[in-house]
């Protein structure tokens, strides 16, 4: 297990050295930013940080002593880490429960107690709730790292009790060196796979990967098939069921880039340059009030499915194309 | 790590640290128990993250020093079934312990040294000295009443308050309370206060005996660290304030009555049959010489009892939860006990008569 934190991770892990070694660290940090900066790694780089009892500066650890060791073996006795259950489950009560004993004895080792909760925005109201007395005022030597991908829907009361640090996001030049030496890719395809993901780097990893590049193709296919005047519904009935949120975010993405092209004509912003051909189709046919609305839609949803709303997929595929069809055609 | 040693000389020590550890574990490494070798020792090593106990033992020759994990469970019950007065080997080869004793051969998994989460033998803040019987006598007196999961977390556990030459123990769940002080001849510069979790009172306790064997405590603000013969306890600590209890015991209770400890404890279990299940309550009409104890349940039926009490003053009616009363009366070791009241809303004060050591504060019911 690596602890290091990633090189655009590196100023805001040196600020966090900085503070604990004047002692002024926050007893919670709430770390923002989209999916795919690398939270959680953020989050073992100052877990290990806190608890090695040699590293001085800005080193991350040592990775030899006692905790360091407990630490990569993977079960700390003073970190606690709480997860939802399942991918795409809420944090339930029952976890947070675990926080309030956790804190309320001394650290095993003697050093610091880490809470390590991610994503913050996936508790559930009671959840929530029976955070906040730990979170307010807990005791010495305890920090809580909390992770949020999209921090407006953290509680506000869970937000007024911690620091927010915001993850910035990566120059485009050490994203892309970045995403060359780890991505297993050349830097003509860096550049491709960067600007499809906007820049977040480990998610343009892992939309570069070959199973989700099968489904960009798949969904591309569709789409291309859709202008042809294809049957909205069978195409929905081919989309991988599982997928849902992906396909809502490249929707989104796409929708994106057509309204930037289609109210500016500039071909510089567009994200996916291999759709410029789609794009120009739909450009000629659609109206961009049209977009906007298909817009609010997948938004809708994706906000649904990230509430933890369970919706059918096949409801939301056949909806969603249908309406695509008609932009498309119209 | 290469050591022989005899059955029994492993088996105390193995068998006190394997209680330590839990049969259900989270994590693997922690259904192990840490075998250290050093030129002359064998320490054994149990933790549940909660509390440590080391076990230290001879062996007989030590051939190559070091340390391995090994399934504390299995290692246990090997030893036990071997024959008695057998001698024992214990070899790493190869990342596996290998037990050899007489004719007979187990291989043992091990998981790394490094991942084990024992702690540091760290310098404390202070050091005491007690004998083993006076902590026992704390931690029987007043280990009853500590709290069990209540979200109030300082109450599951047992306060230990410390004083130059004077220890007191208190528990209190809320509803009762229980104080125990006892002199001892240390000095401490400064007092100092710790809360004990409701396991590690109960672990240590297991240790304990009433023989006059010193005890060292080291006090920690993480840990509490109890020293004593072979073996080494330690436990966290609750982080948390516990309430004034000073102010909890009542004061100017003027309705002061004695009796047989042994016969109202029977007079109350009796009693107690007919008492509503969930509310245990029972009613005591305190007269001149006689205490009337009566129970009913929400099925009409009904209990009723009368003792004979030393007691001069009026009269007085006074609910109780009746579990509350017998667990006092089981700890107190007296002949007759006292018990103190003022009016029917405020708490009950029992101690032995004439006073000892421990007292008990029992808040009352309304009925």
């Amino acid at each position: 297990m690596d602890v290091s934190p990633y090189p655009w991770q590196q100023p805001l892990f040196d600020h966090f050295a900085d503070v604990l070694g004047d002692g002024r660290l926050p007893h919670a940090i709430l770390l923002t930013g989209p999916e795919g900066l690398g939270k959680s790694q953020l989050v073992n780089a100052l877990s290990a940080r806190l608890l090695c009892r040699r590293a001085q500066g800005h080193a991350v650890a040592c990775g030899a002593c006692h905790d360091c060791r407990m630490l990569l073996a993977g079960h700390h006795p003073d970190v606690l880490r709480v997860h939802p259950a399942d991918k795409g489950k809420m944090i339930r009560v029952d976890a947070v429960r675990d926080i309030s004993a956790f804190v309320s004895q001394t650290a095993q080792q003697g050093g610091y107690r880490v809470i390590d909760l991610s994503p913050a925005e996936r508790m559930n109201t009671a959840a929530a709730n029976a955070l906040l007395k730990s979170l307010e005022e807990p005791g010495a030597r305890t920090v809580f790292l909390l992770s949020a991908d999209i921090v407006s829907r953290v509680m506000p009361t869970i937000r007024s009790r911690c620091q927010q640090w915001k993850l910035p996001l990566p120059e485009r030049q050490q994203g892309l060196e970045w995403l060359t030496r780890h991505g297993d890719m050349d830097a003509e395809e860096a550049l491709f796979w960067w600007d499809v993901a906007g820049g977040v780097p480990l998610q343009a990893r892992m939309l570069a990967e070959p199973e989700q590049r099968r489904l960009r193709q798949q969904l591309q296919d569709s789409f291309d098939a859709l202008i042809r005047g294809g049957d909205p519904v069978a195409e929905a009935a081919r989309l991988d069921k599982g997928a849902l949120g992906l396909i809502l975010h490249y929707g989104i993405t796409w929708l994106e880039d057509l309204i930037r092209l289609g109210t500016s004509g500039d071909e510089a912003g567009v994200r996916n340059r291999d759709l410029m051909p789609l794009y120009r189709q739909a450009i000629k046919n659609g109206r961009v009030r049209d977009w906007f609305k298909l817009l609010d839609y997948a938004r809708e949803q994706r906000r649904l499915v990230a509430r933890g709303a369970n919706p059918n997929p096949q409801l939301v595929y056949e909806a969603w194309l249908i309406r695509w069809a008609a932009l498309l055609r119209s | 790590m290469k050591f022989s040693i005899s059955r029994e000389a492993l088996l105390r020590p193995l068998t006190l640290v394997a209680g330590v550890v839990e049969r259900r574990q989270t994590l693997p490494v922690l259904s192990n128990v840490l075998i250290d070798v050093k030129d002359d020792s064998v320490s054994l090593t149990g933790t549940d993250l909660e509390v440590e106990l080391v076990g230290r033992t001879v062996p007989a020759t030590v051939d190559v020093a070091g340390s391995a994990t090994v399934p504390a469970r299995k290692l246990m019950d090997i030893c036990k079934s071997l024959a008695e007065g057998s001698d024992i080997t214990i070899a790493v080869e190869e990342g596996r312990a290998i037990l050899r004793a007489g004719r007979s051969r187990f291989t043992l998994s091990t998981l790394p040294v490094a991942e084990f989460p024992n702690i540091d033998e760290g310098q404390g803040e202070a050091e005491i000295t007690l004998t083993r019987g006076t902590l026992k006598h704390l931690i029987d007196a007043t280990s009853f009443a500590m709290a069990q999961q209540d979200v109030r977390y300082y109450l599951n556990g047992m306060l230990i308050d410390l004083r130059d030459q004077l220890v007191r123990a208190v528990a209190t769940d809320g509803h009762r309370l229980a104080v125990c002080a006892r002199d001892a001849e240390f000095t401490l510069d400064k007092p100092f206060k710790m809360i004990l979790p409701r396991k590690g009172v109960l672990e240590l306790a297991r240790l304990l005996d009433d023989s006059d064997e010193p005890l060292t405590l080291t006090l920690g603000n993480n840990h509490l660290r109890a020293h004593t013969g072979n073996y080494t306890f330690t436990s966290k600590l609750v982080d948390g304030k516990f309430p004034d209890y000073e102010r909890v015991v009542p004061k100017g209770g003027d309705k002061q009555f004695c009796a047989d400890r042994a016969e109202l404890r029977q007079v109350l279990s009796r009693t107690a049959i007919l008492s509503n299940e969930k509310y245990r309550g029972v009613r005591l009409n305190l007269d001149e010489g006689n205490l009337r104890v009566t129970a009913n349940n929400p099925d009409q039926e009904e209990a009723e009892e009368n003792v004979s009490v030393e007691y001069q003053g009026s009269a007085l009616e006074i609910g109780f939860n009746v579990g509350y009363l017998v667990d006092v009366l089981n700890v107190l070791g007296c002949e007759q006990v006292q018990m103190t009241l003022s009016d029917p809303n405020s708490s009950a004060l029992l101690e032995a008569q004439g006073g000892s050591d421990a007292l008990y504060v029992v808040m009352p019911m309304r009925l």
